[in-house]
């Protein structure tokens, strides 16, 4: 069943008296139990197309659907995970995990009790009063995962999640992400991350959707099929992965950049 | 587009200034005699003065803080708004605001029930506006400068914004709100002991308080209890800051987005404080407990605030301010418009060559004051700079030293200086200096400190030493720090002026050629036409230097001589 539909999806913005075309002729549509990964060259309008899907930027035209429904303020089934985070520094743990269900008006003891059954999930015992400042950036993105989780959303958009961690703890993020996802443990029915990492999106991703730039379109997909937990030495994950590199390659060099 | 954005920023200031000058020329004519309210001095009285004070500086504080969140907040949460409401707090920033004290005494004497209170009122307005604007724009450039990745997981996490004020807006403001309003308060302090001292004509114009105290001591030769005075100032001042100002500020910290590393281990606070305030914090433990407790639970009420905010009767509410506010605009127009054909008759060209005469005395001073000040701050904070352990000594000694307003010292300074030939002038420009040396000081030496750290290993380790590294480093390094000092100092400047020129000791007048006495002697001779030309050259003068002079210089030397972080 179709979760997600992007529809004919067009993004303009002016800069200096012109119209610069950030995403042209998007149409994706994602399903239930997919793990999706977005990828392309920077500047293709990616984290754009993730903030569209979140109801964060409403697009110049086109549509998104979602169950069904058409989306047109920010998206309530949806959750968000930030390149650089997004804690609110003056919140602690709990409170910025807990915030939207704040905003919400949960009582503060249904906050508690569903903030520390994701504190769990994520590993941030013993953290739960601390500020955003005195985390480490791999528990600061923990937090950023928790605080999206506990929206117990259907979709979950990740946008560069691992990027601004460094190479190690990125390893071990990515790990525990795949682990969450294959325990069933969550209420999520897919998740669509955005990366420049074709190495990360082939380990993680049951789809591949590459996008060009200048303007940002789909350019093509790959499936992967590979058994999970997936061995990066292996000959298939090698094959994929020059095949997907050439696909973003080639696009730049026929577009002239 | 960039152009004419600019041209309606200035068509709007130009029109804001007219405003004011054309509201002060209205409000002058009501003319009242004011008369002192302090009488003989004991030192019995000097608690009681030095409250009147305390009170007087944190109304105009509160005031100040109120406005400020309100106008900032207004200012930065919508393009429209912004474009009207920067450039005229600009305007209010940047206009030296003594020169208008006369006209708010008379305004406020004028309504208020008794004229001890229209008094009280028009030095509490003085305080205001030499504390508003500054926190305004902390305001304003906090909210406007929220990160764009927290502002968006804010607007996903709370998409309707119930408790936006509370968690998001408020916060936000908290680090910049702290840091100017220290910075407020240690001008209010000068603006408070500048209300209390102040002279018109040859009536002084005394509000019971410290400054007062201090000034009246001087003309009644007193000087153990102008000492006194002094002295009791220095020490409120210097405990304010150590149990408010210091643990707040340690507080705001906790607000800020990112601390970098080492940053977080200076310690402002003396231990005796925490002792102090833990002694105190019991009881004050159990009040924010309660007060937590409410905070967490009180989203419903939150959201219920904000219906209300967007209910029908909130909006029509909010159009009858808007109606209200634009009436009285309207009206001020209007006034100003009724008093244009009587000013124009009443100019005089002999008026305008008094005063540009009295603008380049003045000016001289000023310029004679920065050369003083920045010969020896340049050369200093390069010293403290080099010398972190002298720096460790100095520098609580220079954190406190600027916040003790000078002008607390005027008598003192005129009492030894006045035998002297020339001594008049000697004194203005002690007191011009004195208001600006710190500023400089602080600014330059906080600019050199916030040199990274592998700018200097690298000069350090290919061996540039001495001129070579004042030339390459140093001083490029300093330049947009120096620039902002300048500016500061150069404002605060054109306001110590009105006070530096002219003074009033035992009823007998002593000033010297400059705008600022010119400003106060024309409201002696009731020389009304006088009084607004000066008023005009003065306000014309600063706005355009920091129109034309310092603002595309600063523009320049940021261009060339940020460090990018």
């Amino acid at each position: 069943m179709e979760l997600l539909e992007l529809k004919n999806i067009f993004q303009s913005f002016p800069l200096k008296d012109k119209e610069v075309v950030v995403l042209s002729n998007i149409n994706l549509n994602i399903s239930e139990g997919e793990y999706v990964s977005l990828v392309g060259p920077s500047g293709c309008g990616k984290s754009t197309l993730l903030r569209i899907v979140a109801g964060l930027i409403k697009p110049t035209s086109g549509e998104v659907w979602f169950n069904g429904e058409k989306i047109v303020a920010v998206n309530p089934y949806t959750s968000f995970v930030f390149q650089t985070f997004g804690l609110l520094p003056w919140l602690d743990v709990t409170e910025n995990i807990t915030l939207g269900l704040e905003a919400k008006g949960v009582s503060l003891k249904e906050r508690l009790r569903k903030a520390f059954k994701y504190i769990d999930l994520v590993g941030l015992e013993g953290f739960e009063e601390a500020y955003p400042r005195e985390l480490s950036g791999g528990m600061k993105q923990r937090v950023g995962i928790a605080r999206a989780l506990v929206m117990e959303p259907t979709l979950l958009l990740m946008d560069e999640p691992f990027t601004a961690l460094d190479a190690f703890t990125a390893e071990n993020l990515r790990g525990e992400i795949l682990k969450l996802w294959m325990s069933g443990a969550l209420s999520l029915k897919s998740i669509l991350m955005v990366t420049h990492n074709i190495e990360e999106a082939i380990f993680l991703s049951d789809r591949i959707v590459i996008m060009s730039s200048h303007p940002g379109e789909i350019i093509g997909e790959a499936k992967i099929d590979l058994p999970r937990p997936r061995d990066r030495e292996s000959n298939d994950f090698n094959k994929l992965y020059d095949k997907i590199y050439s696909m973003v390659i080639n696009s730049a060099v026929t577009k002239g950049r | 587009m960039k152009g004419t954005n600019k041209a309606i920023n200035l068509a709007i200031q130009i029109f804001a200034i007219v405003l004011i000058l054309g509201l002060v020329y209205t409000f002058y004519k009501r003319q009242i005699t004011i008369q002192g309210y302090v009488s003989t001095l004991t030192v019995k009285q000097l608690p009681f003065y030095a409250i009147r004070s305390l009170i007087r500086m944190t109304s105009a504080y509160l005031l100040s803080l109120v406005f400020s969140f309100i106008y900032g907040f207004l200012a930065a949460t919508s393009k429209k708004r912004e474009a009207i409401m920067l450039p005229i707090l600009d305007i209010l920033q940047s206009v030296p605001i003594l020169g208008f004290f006369p006209a708010a005494i008379y305004f406020f004497v004028s309504i208020a029930p008794s004229k001890m209170l229209g008094a009280e009122f028009a030095a509490i307005f003085l305080i205001f506006t030499s504390q508003a604007w500054n926190i305004a724009f902390s305001v304003y450039e906090s909210i406007s400068m929220i990160p764009k990745d927290i502002y968006e997981a804010y607007d996903l996490f709370d998409p309707k914004g119930n408790l936006k004020l509370f968690r998001l807006y408020i916060p936000a403001t908290i680090p910049k709100l702290v840091y100017n309003s220290i910075l407020s308060w240690t001008n209010g302090w000068f603006f408070l002991v500048a209300s209390e001292i102040f002279a018109i004509g040859t009536e002084s114009f005394r509000l019971p308080g410290i400054g007062s105290f201090i000034m009246e001591a001087a003309s009644q030769n007193k000087i153990s209890l102008m000492l006194l005075g002094v002295l009791v100032l220095a020490v409120i001042i210097i405990f304010l800051d150590l149990f408010i100002w210091k643990p707040v500020s340690q507080w705001s910290r906790k607000y800020t987005y990112s601390v970098s590393p080492g940053e977080e281990e200076t310690k402002e606070v003396w231990d005796a404080v925490i002792i102090f305030w833990g002694a105190v914090g019991g009881f004050f433990k159990f009040i924010f407990r309660v007060f937590k407790k409410i905070n967490l639970r009180t989203s419903f009420n939150f959201v219920f605030l904000k219906k209300l905010w967007q209910s029908k009767v909130a909006n029509i509410f909010r159009k009858i301010v808007f109606a209200i506010v634009l009436g009285l605009l309207v009206y001020l127009v209007f006034l100003v418009v009724k008093a244009i054909p009587s000013i124009v008759m009443k100019l005089k060209l002999s008026d305008f060559l008094i005063s540009i005469k009295a603008l380049i005395y003045s000016f001289l001073r000023i310029l004679i004051s920065y050369i003083i000040a920045f010969s020896w701050t340049f050369p200093f904070a390069i010293f403290l700079f080099r010398h972190p352990k002298a720096a460790r000594f100095i520098s609580p000694v220079i954190q406190i030293l600027p916040s003790i307003p000078a002008i607390a010292f005027f008598p003192l300074i005129l009492y030894f200086l006045l035998p002297f030939r020339g001594g008049l002038n000697i004194t203005a420009i002690v007191i011009i200096l004195s208001g600006m040396q710190w500023y400089l000081l602080f600014t330059i030496y906080g600019g050199l400190k916030a040199i990274p750290d592998d700018l200097q290993e690298f000069t350090d380790s290919f061996g540039v030493k001495g001129m070579a590294k004042l030339k390459r480093l140093l001083w490029p390094a300093a330049l947009p720090s120096i620039m902002t000092g300048t500016i500061t100092a150069m404002g605060g400047a054109w306001n110590a002026l009105v006070v530096a020129e002219y003074t009033t000791l035992n009823n007998k007048v002593y000033a010297v050629t400059g705008i600022g006495s010119i400003l106060n002697s024309s409201i002696a001779q009731n020389n009304q036409s006088l009084f607004i030309v000066s008023l005009f050259i003065m306000v014309a003068t600063v706005f355009s230097m920091n129109h034309f002079v310092y603002r595309p210089l600063y523009d320049k030397i940021l261009d060339r001589y940020r460090m990018e972080s």
